[in-house]
Formats: C-alpha cells, structure tokens, sequence
C-alpha cells in the first residue's frame, strides 16, 4: 500500500514538470524582452504613423503632454529641456496626438538652441 | 515545490505586466538650422488644417510630392515643415509620415520662417 502510494506521488510530480519547463521559458523570454523605464507622469497617447527608418529603441525619453508641458523622467517644465539637453546620443520624444504642432515646433527650437542634434519623433504603428 | 512554482508564477506576472508591448516607429527629425547645410530651392511645406502648401501654393499631397521631388536631388536635401496654428501632433505626423514614404530622410520642423 505504501509503495503504491509513494508511486503515484512521484508520478503526479512528474506531470507537472512539463507545466513548470514552459513557465520558465516564458519567465525567460519576458525577463530579456523588459524594458523597465519609467513612464511619463502624464498620460501621453502617441499619434499614428510608420517610419521606415526604424524602431523606437531605448534611448532616453522626453515627454510632451498634451497641454505642451514636457517632462523628462520625474521633473516637468523648463527643468526637463535641460535636463534633456545634456543627454549624450538621441533623444526619443514622446508627445501626445493631441499637442499643437506649433507647441512642438517651439519645443524642437528650444531642443536646437541648446545643443540636441539627434532627435526621433516616436509614433504607434495604426 | 509548490512554494517556487508560486515565486516563478509572480516573477513570471510581474515581467509580463511590466513588458511594453506594441510596434513603435522613430521618425528622425533634423534640427539645428545653423549646422545644417542647405541645399538647393526652396523648399518649406506648410501643413493647414485641411491642406498642404508647398513655398505658398496651395497643392494637393500627391502633387505636392511630385513638385518637391522635383525640386531635390536626393532624400538627403532639407525639407522645412511649419505647421500652421490649429493643426495636431497626428495631422503633422500625417504629413511626416507622407515625406518620409516618398523617402525625405531630413525633414526639419520649424515654428516661424527660418
């Protein structure tokens, strides 16, 4: 009786192992596609659109709400420009659908006047 | 046993919940005016609302392509786009997205005439 018993416990064992297999390769995969970075302090919903120069990478990020208020990781206003502008390589922004095109004309004048060269607009795919 | 399988089970909900998922696309913007050199005619496009002008003429999209392809001679030559009042971020990617397509890789974005 008991060496019946011992059996099917190993054998209850053994069925779940194949469960356990795919969880892992699944916590793998999603352990090497995570991009943890913050997000904006606003809410920003990006316009649509294709480019065929590439994906949106890891590059840091400048928020542009849709009032025209940018923000780079927790600091909001003027702060953020600067802090934006001493970024070494490009600089993805990220702006609401919804902000003035002007509002961002003048954000991209602001960017140039203190030295951003490389900047990437980034859209969602429709 | 069990107790793992739980730790695996919230690593695996916690990279799950934190991955961002969703295809976004980077359009290269060109700024820096004085750095930049430009080349040959004119080219500024104004997006309206509801239209397109290329150096002031009223011009359908794809016409408007056919006449600034015309008027460069690779897609590294500037195109300048100035948005009018009233017009969104989407319009202008609208148009972006037009240009880019039609292979402009050097669009610069400017608030006034430069």
């Amino acid at each position: 009786m008991r060496f019946s018993t011992s059996q099917s416990r190993i054998r209850s064992i053994e069925a779940i192992v194949p469960m356990i297999s795919v969880v892992f390769l699944l916590l793998v995969f999603f352990l090497m596609t995570a991009l943890l970075v913050p997000g904006p302090s606003q809410d920003v919903s990006l316009p649509f659109g294709r480019a065929s120069d590439g994906k949106a990478g890891t590059a840091d990020v400048l928020y542009l709400s849709s009032d025209g208020q940018p923000s780079f990781g927790s600091v909001t206003g003027a702060r953020a420009l600067s802090l934006a502008s001493a970024v070494k390589g490009p600089l993805d922004l990220r702006a609401d659908a919804a902000v003035p095109a002007t509002d961002l004309a003048d954000l991209l004048d602001r960017l140039a006047a203190t030295g951003v060269r490389d900047v990437r607009l980034i859209t969602v795919r429709p | 046993m069990t107790p793992m399988i739980d730790v695996v089970f919230l690593l695996l909900f916690f990279f799950m919940l934190a991955t961002r998922v969703g295809l976004d696309d980077a359009l290269p913007l060109t700024l820096g005016r004085e750095d930049a050199a430009y080349q040959g005619p004119p080219r500024l496009v104004d997006v309206l609302p509801d239209g397109m002008r290329l150096n002031g003429v009223d011009l359908a999209p794809r016409a408007l392509l056919l006449e600034l392809l015309r008027l460069s001679e690779s897609g590294e030559d500037i195109v300048v786009v100035r948005p009018a009042a009233g017009v969104d971020l989407q319009r202008l990617v609208d148009v972006l997205g037009l240009m880019n397509d039609a292979g402009f890789r050097r669009l610069a974005v400017v608030g006034r005439a430069p």
